[in-house]
């Protein structure tokens, strides 16, 4: 008997495509989320578990303020559990969930009652009568203890660099540098081209450059 | 070929990237080892990626936040409206109209309803063509009134069947314990007619008893 593969193909060679959503359904991030698309709310909490401190540290860079970092986190995943039935495991959910995240965080920079100041990581003087700052980020000490007080300084000073940096040139940095996405994720996430990533990240690296130039 | 320090400097973010191909490497490092400056450069980045490679990746989540977020999501869950299956609700938008397509033109085609009767019956103008032909106005009320089906002739049968009475007279029966007498009234009030027409229960083929 001849098997009819899914395009019609005698012999069953399965297309191309088809392959790739096999192959990624062995991913559990993605079993997870088909878990979700079939209605199983645990499968919605494991996947919190596993993306919301990524996707909370992402966006307080991004935005800048830890309490407006915690409501977009939420929103983040609020969102991805009303559109999951969109999500195709052709793509990788880290992907997927970044690009949300990306999108809602941009348009919070864009809001024009927004201050652009991100505070966070601003190692100035506030001014008289500000309100009083949000909690700085865990000490980089507790992440690599061996470091010295210098180190820790460098980090710090870095993270401030890094807030300064234009939204996008941020967003490219934050997801290729640090959560290690390829260009072409990269690209997806933000809705541009990988030369288009190649080019802010090279703007973003040559602005912390000048900006770090006390301490490189 | 000597390279210039502005490509030399592009090279070395694109180097720590891992973007430069082995040659380019090769003439980058010959470069360097000639320009104190580009060579400062070098050293400068690598530290700031080795640096950037020290950035937390993730963030310690706080404790309500997972609570705070699955409530918003059971309510998303709540508000959302009941979806039918995808197959049942996609049948269902273009199924349906088309089913009452169908179903309209077999009962027109089939049901023995000819196709003048098919319309609404307010469209008919009954009332109006009797008149033209010179009936009386009493005649017209019997005419558009329905009869007993026993009472028809068999090519009228299907025709004229009576449907249900409206609802309000269902729900008063008493309205037609003086149905005959209404009827009559009209034709007491009409002299002319009298004279043409006879009463309930006097012609067996106009009688409903």
């Amino acid at each position: 008997m001849t098997r009819i593969g899914p395009r019609g193909d005698p012999g069953g060679a399965p297309s191309p495509r088809v392959v790739a959503a096999m192959g990624a359904e062995a991913d559990p991030d993605v079993r997870l989320m088909l878990q979700l698309q079939a209605g199983d709310e645990e499968a919605f909490t494991e996947l919190f578990r596993r993306f919301g401190p990524r996707i909370l540290q992402y966006v307080r860079r991004l935005v800048g303020t830890e309490a407006r970092a915690e409501e977009i986190t939420q929103d983040v995943f609020v969102q991805m559990y009303r559109v999951r039935d969109r999500y195709r495991p052709e793509s990788r959910l880290s992907t997927w969930l970044f690009t949300i995240a990306t999108n809602l965080c941009l348009n919070e920079l864009r809001r024009p009652e927004r201050q652009l100041r991100v505070d966070l990581w601003d190692t100035r003087s506030t001014e008289p009568g500000a309100p009083p700052p949000e909690p700085a980020l865990p000490d980089p000490g507790a992440i690599d203890p061996e470091r010295g007080a210098a180190g820790r300084e460098m980090v710090r000073a870095l993270e401030a660099a890094v807030a300064e940096l234009p939204p996008k040139q941020r967003a490219a940095l934050l997801l290729s540098r640090i959560d290690g996405m390829a260009y072409r994720d990269v690209a997806e996430a933000l809705g541009t081209t990988e030369g288009a990533v190649k080019a802010l990240l090279f703007r973003a690296t040559h602005g912390l450059r000048d900006r770090l130039r006390d301490f490189l | 070929m000597l390279m210039r320090c502005r490509t030399a400097r592009q090279w070395i973010t694109r180097d720590l990237a891992g973007e430069l191909s082995l040659r380019r490497v090769e003439q980058l490092g010959r470069h360097v080892e000639r320009c104190e400056g580009c060579r400062r450069e070098q050293v400068a980045y690598a530290a700031l990626d080795r640096a950037l490679g020290l950035l937390p990746v993730a963030a310690e989540m706080p404790p309500r936040l997972e609570q705070d977020t699955l409530r918003r999501v059971r309510l998303a869950a709540d508000d959302a409206d009941p979806r039918p299956p995808r197959a049942v609700g996609r049948w269902l938008l273009i199924g349906a109209p088309a089913l009452a397509a169908t179903a309209a033109l077999a009962l027109a085609l089939y049901g023995g309803v000819p196709p003048e009767t098919a319309q609404p019956p307010a469209a008919k103008p009954v009332g109006v063509a009797a008149a033209k032909q010179g009936a009386a106005p009493a005649q017209v009320a019997q005419k558009a009134a329905p009869r007993p089906a026993a009472q028809q002739p068999a090519s009228r049968k299907r025709r004229d069947v009576p449907g249900d009475p409206p609802a309000e007279l269902a729900a008063r029966p008493d309205l037609f314990v003086n149905l005959p007498m209404l009827r009559n009234l009209d034709k007491l009030q009409h002299f002319e007619a009298i004279k043409t027409t006879t009463l309930d229960g006097q012609d067996g083929d106009q009688s409903n008893g």
